[in-house]
């Protein structure tokens, strides 16, 4: 996830950049940062401050996906990247010591909009988008990997979209699209939006849709931090 | 101070809890509410959430943040490959116009392999102070 890290702590009062660090600290198996001006306790997911002086407090959260760096970079030739250390570091970077267990758990995408929330296993993804609504917000939730998901507004051009799924390209190239579901009789070319960024697959003109910031969760890290149960 | 990650195993958000204690409540504080099977769990206090911590996993600082890291181009000499999953971010949306850094790249990832050891990166881009958490 990723959050603005500007926050005014009092109406009125100019806002201010907090620093962070982690407080070594974990509740229900999600990590606690801690602001570094006043040793408040914040959930590194939502963003939210859970203990301190600056309990309640919230920082604005933008949407972030996990894919691979190969599938990112074609959706976005002039991204920048955070160099890997050299070949030297001892550390064993890229072992992924986590992939058994992550391969059992029960996953899924927990989203929060409006102060609603609601949590999509990745499950119901195995053949195609699901819709469903957050907060009032029509949302469309789409499989982008084997443990990557994301989530969109499907409102475009103030109407509610439904869509189904479709890839563009094969094998590694493979791009996961979003594909406009028409009436069986309209003779219109469905549009096309790409699944892991939402930018249209297609004329500018179609327009971009609107990520709704969420992230994978463990279904019962979910239930316990949120006390939220759907599925 | 610097910590190895492996030997704490502090992993955020997908492991169900190692030791599967139940929450347990402060002293003197009383517990939640007992409620029904999927229901909607009420908002804790904070000396409820307090309780509910684990602190035998690591210690505070136990990760080195990331602060204000030199991003290379993706065709630059960077050591990420095509294969290395990255937590990527697309700041266009959301740039703040005319501040500083806002003329600059809009779209950031980290690869995850690194994150693991770091957790944290803060960072300014297209005029915003960033956090970004894995």
């Amino acid at each position: 996830m990723v959050h603005v890290r500007t926050l005014s702590r009092a109406p009125g009062r100019p806002a201010e950049t907090l620093r962070f660090g982690h407080s070594g600290i974990l509740w229900h198996n999600s990590f606690l940062l801690y602001d570094r001006g006043t040793d408040s306790l914040w959930h590194h997911l939502t963003g939210e401050a859970m203990a301190g002086p600056l309990r309640g407090a919230a920082l604005r959260r933008l949407p972030a996906t996990v894919m691979t760096f190969g599938a990112w970079r074609r959706e976005h030739p002039g991204t920048v990247v955070l160099p890997m250390p050299p070949d030297s570091d001892p550390r064993p970077l890229r072992k992924d010591s986590y992939g058994p267990r992550t391969a059992a758990l029960f996953l899924g995408y927990g989203m929060e909009v409006g102060g609603a929330r609601r949590f999509v296993s990745l499950d119901r993804l195995r053949d195609g988008p699901y819709e469903t609504e957050v907060g009032g917000v029509p949302v469309v939730v789409a499989r982008i990997g084997a443990d990557a998901a994301v989530a969109f507004d499907r409102r475009v051009g103030g109407r509610a979209l439904s869509f189904r799924g479709d890839t563009e390209g094969s094998g590694g190239d493979a791009v996961p699209l979003l594909v406009e579901a028409l009436p069986p009789e309209t003779s219109a070319e469905p549009r096309r939006w790409r699944a892991r960024s939402g930018l249209p697959a297609g004329p500018a003109s179609w327009g971009r849709l609107t990520q709704v910031p969420g992230s994978v969760w463990e279904r019962s890290a979910w239930r316990a931090q949120t006390g939220d149960t759907s599925r | 101070m610097r910590r190895t990650a492996p030997a704490l195993i502090v992993f955020a958000m997908v492991l169900p809890a190692a030791c599967g204690q139940a929450p347990s409540a402060a002293p003197n504080e009383p517990g939640p509410p007992a409620a029904a099977p999927d229901a909607p769990r009420a908002p804790l206090t904070e000396a409820q959430f307090l309780a509910e911590l684990d602190r035998s996993r690591g210690t505070k600082d136990c990760f080195d943040v990331i602060r204000d890291p030199a991003f290379l181009p993706a065709d630059g000499p960077h050591g990420v490959r095509d294969d290395d999953r990255v937590l990527c971010f697309d700041a266009a949306p959301f740039a703040a116009s005319g501040a500083p850094g806002a003329s600059g790249p809009l779209q950031a990832c980290y690869p995850t392999a690194l994150l693991d050891f770091h957790e944290i990166v803060e960072h300014t881009m297209a005029g915003l102070e960033l956090l970004a958490c894995w």
